[in-house]
């Protein structure tokens, strides 16, 4: 962040999220493979599995499916997003 | 001699370990003890790390050394004959590691023993564990009652950390505590160092401290008086702290956010803002 930034109250970290956040997000999802030893070829797996079964009763957006590990109080969460395309409703 | 202690009750051994070396775990073992002792506790510190021996040059004793824990635990010598009395404490003792054994040289049976000896003369055993999760940190830990975790703010040592608060809570160990070292306020004010809470929601265990990162943890590593002992000293006050929590005192975490410029040194150096944080009491003897 330039002087003329902070004179003007301008952050940089306004616009992308600051570092710390980075580093904090970055680490919950790493810690979360470490605990579940999920490796990115399983969860590359459960994704195109998940897209199959979808498939037959959806129509699925395949290419904004995203799959996550988080890290809640409770414990790890497994969580899919998975946007279905609009008035295609079912295929059958 | 005088390390004899007084009460029945046996003393606590406390272990601290890191997974990431260079994070700190030496300099708080060092600086824990050193607070621990100026509280008029028995202080028996622990150099685990064999062949890579450094708590000693730490506090400056390392031209003392003649029989190390591997001397100890293969009946070379007697364990007072390895204890190493610190030159500004007399209730703190080094139990310095061997430096050219491998860590192999000592088993975590042997380490149970030698914590059970020690229980009955000191308030507190500190073991400074080496980095890693191999022999050497099994070791550190078999004899312990409980376990610190020291790490920084920052992704590597807060990984290799959760992966240590695995393996203790793993090995029927109550859950480890945590010390946050080398916290940078102006920093985390930035945003660009994960915070107090960013690392403790993280890791999910109960926080023991935060040290402040302080130019004068170099100094006294270099002149090998721990800053402790140094009333000046931002993190020498953040290990009294810890050190009072440790022997059961109810201390708040210091406030590092104190503005820092050049009229508030000056106030401070008149003496009108000292202690930035609460004085530390320790408990007495139960």
């Amino acid at each position: 962040m330039g002087f003329l930034d902070a004179l003007l109250g301008r952050s940089s970290t306004r616009r992308a999220p600051s570092s710390a956040n980075v580093a904090k997000q970055r680490l919950v999802e790493v810690l979360v493979q470490d605990h579940v030893k999920i490796t990115p070829e399983v969860m590359d797996a459960i994704r195109g599995d998940i897209l199959k079964i979808l498939s037959k009763h959806l129509d699925v957006d395949a290419d904004q499916l995203q799959i996550n590990l988080t890290r809640t109080e409770r414990g790890d969460n497994f969580t899919a997003n998975v946007p279905v395309r609009r008035g295609a409703g079912s295929r059958r | 001699m005088g390390e004899e202690r007084q009460q029945s009750t046996l003393g606590r051994i406390v272990t601290v370990t890191s997974g990431k070396g260079g994070v700190g775990k030496t300099t708080t073992t060092a600086n824990i003890g050193a607070a621990l002792a100026a509280l008029g506790r028995s202080v028996v510190l622990i150099d685990a790390d064999i062949g890579l021996r450094n708590l000693d040059i730490v506090l400056g004793l390392e031209n003392r050394i003649v029989y190390d824990l591997v001397d100890i635990v293969e009946g070379t010598c007697k364990l007072r004959q390895a204890m190493i009395r610190d030159k500004r404490l007399n209730s703190l003792y080094l139990i310095p590691a061997a430096q050219t054994r491998e860590k192999d040289a000592v088993s975590p049976q042997q380490m149970r023993t030698l914590c059970e000896e020690l229980r009955r003369q000191f308030d507190y055993t500190l073991i400074d564990s080496p980095a890693g999760i191999e022999q050497g940190f099994r070791n550190s830990i078999a004899g312990a009652d409980d376990v610190v975790v020291v790490t920084n703010p920052e992704v590597s040592s807060v990984r290799d950390a959760d992966r240590i608060v695995g393996l203790v809570e793993s090995s029927e160990l109550p859950t480890p505590k945590l010390i946050i070292n080398r916290l940078d306020p102006a920093l985390v004010r930035r945003g660009d160092m994960m915070s107090v809470d960013d690392v403790s929601e993280i890791l999910a265990i109960p926080l023991l401290g935060v040290v402040p990162n302080d130019e004068s943890i170099v100094t006294s590593t270099n002149r090998g008086e721990p800053a402790a002992l140094d009333m000046e000293s931002r993190a020498g006050q953040a290990f009294r702290n810890i050190a009072a929590r440790i022997n059961g005192a109810d201390v708040p975490l210091m406030v590092l956010e104190e503005p820092d410029g050049a009229w508030h040194k000056f106030l401070r150096s008149i003496g009108l803002r000292g202690n930035r944080s609460a004085p530390v009491q320790g408990k007495g003897a139960s």
